[in-house]
């Protein structure tokens, strides 16, 4: 079937293209731009004279580190909680109440989130300014991302496939670890690596719990300072005197692609489940 | 139960102990503030001297701001928001929504500083040359930045809405011999306004909470400003900008956590809202 | 959720064999942010020689290294400014306070190249910055609004400008407070009508700087390293390291390092005036 639209149709259709151009223009203005500073070197050399010449390598292998440690804390706790909100959490006010906080976990701003992890991670607990007290700030804050991610995943199996499961003598447990958490697999590691995109991207977090304006060495352990890619790219965007410009766009560059990439092969990967799925 | 339902049970229980705890911790570095503070200038203030001495912390200017900018991100990005919503839920063939959908969702995965970036040096120089203005970094700048950084929410959220509304409404429409139009117009979006106002609320929520974009680009002017035209910092920018600057349990450092917990209880409340918008509905239905 | 396991635990060992270095010790610099460049740059240049020894450098602002220094969070705080009389008291309470004067600055007040107003006097300077003097005109400029840079509250020369030239008045309400020096260098370059006050380090070509005078009948002095070092520019100011406690180990194998020629040569190469 063709489609053809109205005049006042085409306006709507207008608009969606107005909301689609500026950032997609943006991202190819950011690739553009950053094909200047792009090098072999610029990507695995650690910096020098305070990163006006060498590369970023520390920056990013720092932001990996945080995605590695966020994940180790996030996947564990969001994935359960999903779970348990899924199939075990009973119908009561409680449950309610959880579900309140989920929601509200998930509006809370992110730098509301740093100055809790400043005062609870850093000060309180003396984590100091490290890898761990800012890899615990992005997994809180992503944390109701996940949550929601598994939930729904989970609410998208059917139920026949459980009360088959159950009905050959299962127990609740066996059915969720046998038959519905791996059906709902691929949407929880979407979901998860979505939330690990914003975290990657996140600056407000690890400015505030403390990321490094120059260490010109890699992270060696959780307790150790490091650099981030986005926390580099606001002081090269700020602090910096004489970065020169091709050097800014190249790390505003390689932080987008890196999120992106997160991005698409989530994407994509969801796409190519669902089209294999037969229910 | 098996230990690991137990173990399932413990991390939903963490959701709720965390939301609760993070609300009760940044209270209580607040209070302390609160406690010496017996006048309302805290909010009717105009007046942020952290160096001063005696030191004055008044938010007034910053909380003006923070309105400011949302305000001019919400009322530019929803018109596009929605409309562009419509196109997608009703207009476009369903393969070609599926892939823009996407699309919206990867915008959504670009960072706040990056956007933060381009306002400096690509926005707010255009706006100064455009508005004939002092300097670009103003709240018209961040505004701008922000109305494109809330779009993916509010497009998301609103097309949700929209498919949430039964096919059979549109059919029984088309059965009485409307046009598309006529269906979107008066049956479908009339039918999802609940989850459009949600929608709305929550990329407000989202906008309010924006850091590094408004702490690049609206330009830092520590009182209230007098027109969306001028320099002026939101609450979240005065927070990132000065938090690790105070001593711990400084006078300053529970000043800075007593504007957290009203930027936190602000996106709290507009959460509510939206949740209360949703679910009244739900009710109603 | 095996593959992912296997992803998780692949990145681990990686992780894990680029962790596999020897233990350093590390030494924590935190603070100004106009001494950041000069700090990174000593602890780069440092760290070429020991290769065992961390330098951590962050920024943020003179208070925000007093802060950290106070809590105990770095070993370091780099100053621009004084420590406060209510700092001070905080951090003997954690041991012996040690000040450190590790360079001079000059503040260079800077406006963009094309603004034809070239000196003012100290009067003129603080009377524009208190919000008294607001259009070009009144100091023999352009018909045009004055626009105020300056750093954000936590900065030390933010205090420093306050204390020494508005005399602990305030800032006038429309100040721009920007997050760093460098942002009030690039604001400059692109602002006809904006005034701001930077470190030596940041003057460029992109700005003009201004000359400043005493008094009317006194001849105008622009900033530069050698007005600084004879002691004919007025706004100049010490750079500080705090540090609490022992001086000794590493910690003093690197603080030597910074008075000594080749760190002077480092801090004069920034652009900042070395102390001898």
């Amino acid at each position: 079937m063709r489609q053809s639209y109205t005049l006042p149709e085409m306006f709507l259709l207008g608009a969606l293209g107005l909301a689609l151009l500026p950032p997609l223009a943006a991202v190819l203005y950011i690739f553009v731009r950053a094909a200047a500073g792009i090098s072999l070197e610029f990507i695995f050399a650690m910096p020098a004279q305070r990163g006006i010449t060498g590369g970023i390598l520390p920056a990013i292998v720092g932001t990996l580190w945080l995605l590695f440690g966020t994940t180790l804390v996030v996947l564990p706790v969001g994935v359960g909680a999903g779970v348990y909100l899924a199939e075990f959490a009973p119908r009561n006010r409680f449950t309610h109440l959880l579900e309140m906080a989920l929601i509200n976990l998930a509006g809370v701003p992110s730098v509301v989130f740093g100055l809790f992890g400043y005062a609870f991670f850093v000060l309180t607990l003396g984590f100091g300014s490290s890898l761990l007290s800012a890899s615990l700030t992005l997994a809180i804050m992503t944390l109701p991302l996940v949550v929601t991610a598994t939930r729904e995943a989970l609410h998208g199996v059917p139920g026949s496939f459980r009360e088959a499961s159950l009905a050959l003598g299962a127990t609740r447990w066996q059915a969720v670890s046998t038959v519905t958490l791996p059906c709902a697999r691929s949407g929880i590691l979407t979901g998860t690596l979505l939330a690990l995109s914003r975290a990657a991207g996140d600056t407000a977090c690890i400015l505030i719990t403390g990321a490094a304006f120059f260490l010109p060495r890699l992270p060696t352990s959780f307790m150790s300072r490091f650099m981030a890619l986005p926390y580099h790219l606001y002081i090269s965007a700020t602090q910096l005197p004489g970065m020169p410009p091709e050097r800014i766009w190249a790390t505003a560059g390689v932080l987008l692609f890196l999120v992106l990439v997160m991005q698409v092969s989530a994407t994509l990967w969801r796409e190519r489940e669902r089209r294999l799925k037969k229910w | 139960m098996p230990y690991q339902q137990k173990l399932v049970t413990v991390a939903g229980y963490t959701v709720l102990l965390l939301t609760a705890a993070i609300f009760l911790f940044v209270a209580a570095q607040a209070w302390p503030f609160f406690r010496e503070q017996v006048d309302l200038s805290f909010f009717t203030g105009d007046r942020w001297l952290p160096v001063s001495s005696p030191p004055t912390f008044q938010i007034k200017g910053f909380l003006v701001s923070s309105f400011m900018i949302t305000t001019m991100a919400v009322v530019l990005g929803c018109p596009i928001g929605i409309l562009s919503a419509v196109s997608l839920a009703e207009l476009l063939p369903r393969h070609v929504s599926v892939l823009l959908r996407s699309v919206f969702e990867m915008t959504a995965g670009i960072p706040s500083v990056v956007w933060g970036f381009l306002g400096l040096t690509v926005i707010a120089p255009f706006v100064a040359r455009v508005f004939n203005l002092n300097t670009g970094l103003t709240g018209f700048s961040a505004g701008l930045v922000l109305s494109v950084m809330v779009l993916p929410t509010l497009v998301s959220l609103a097309d949700e809405a929209l498919r949430a509304v039964p096919r059979e409404y549109a059919e029984a429409s088309y059965a009485l011999g409307t046009t598309r139009w006529q269906t979107i117009w008066r049956v479908i979006v009339p039918a999802a306004r609940g989850g459009l106002v949600a929608a709305v609320l929550l990329a407000m929520g989202r906008a309010i909470g924006e850091t590094m974009t408004v702490l690049m680009v609206a330009g830092g002017r520590l009182t209230t400003p007098g027109s969306i035209f001028e320099p002026m910092r939101p609450i979240t920018a005065l927070i990132a900008a000065e938090v690790t600057n105070a001593a711990r349990h400084s006078e300053q450092y529970h000043a800075l956590f007593a504007a957290g917990l009203v930027l936190f209880t602000i996106t709290l409340a507009v959460n509510a809202i939206a949740a209360a918008v949703i679910g009244g509905k739900k009710e109603a239905g | 959720m095996k593959k992912l396991l296997l992803l998780v635990l692949t990145l681990a060992v990686v992780l894990a064999a680029v962790g596999c270095q020897p233990e350093k010790t590390v030494i924590d610099i935190n603070g100004s942010d106009t001494m950041v460049n000069m700090g990174a740059a000593l602890a780069e240049e440092f760290m070429k020689t020991n290769r065992n020894i961390e330098v951590v450098v962050s920024g943020g602002g003179s208070g925000t290294g007093i802060a950290a220094l106070i809590d105990g969070k770095t070993d370091i705080a780099q100053s621009s400014r004084d420590i406060r009389e209510s700092e001070r008291t905080k951090a003997q309470a954690r041991g012996t306070l040690h000040e450190i004067v590790v360079a001079w600055d000059g503040l260079a007040i800077a406006v963009h190249p094309s603004n034809p107003v070239k000196e003012l006097t100290m009067a003129e300077l603080a009377a524009i910055y208190k919000g008294e003097l607001t259009n070009w005109n009144q100091v023999g400029g352009n018909n045009a609004s004055i626009v105020l840079l300056s750093r954000d509250t936590t900065s030390g020369t933010h205090v420093f400008f306050k204390d020494f030239v508005l005399d602990e008045a305030e800032f006038a309400p429309a100040t721009m407070m920007m997050p760093s020096t460098e942002a009030i260098v690039q604001e400059l370059a692109q602002n006809t009508n904006a005034i701001g006050y930077i470190g030596l380090g940041y003057v460029r070509p992109a700005v003009a700087v201004l000359g400043l005078k005493a008094d009317e009948a006194s001849k105008a002095v622009v900033a530069s390293v050698e007005a600084v070092l004879n002691h004919t520019y007025g706004l100049a100011r010490p750079l500080f390291f705090y540090i609490i406690g022992e001086v000794k180990g590493d910690l003093k194998t690197f603080l030597d390092f910074v008075v000594s020629a080749n760190g002077q040569k480092i801090v004069r190469d920034l652009g900042f005036v070395p102390i001898n």
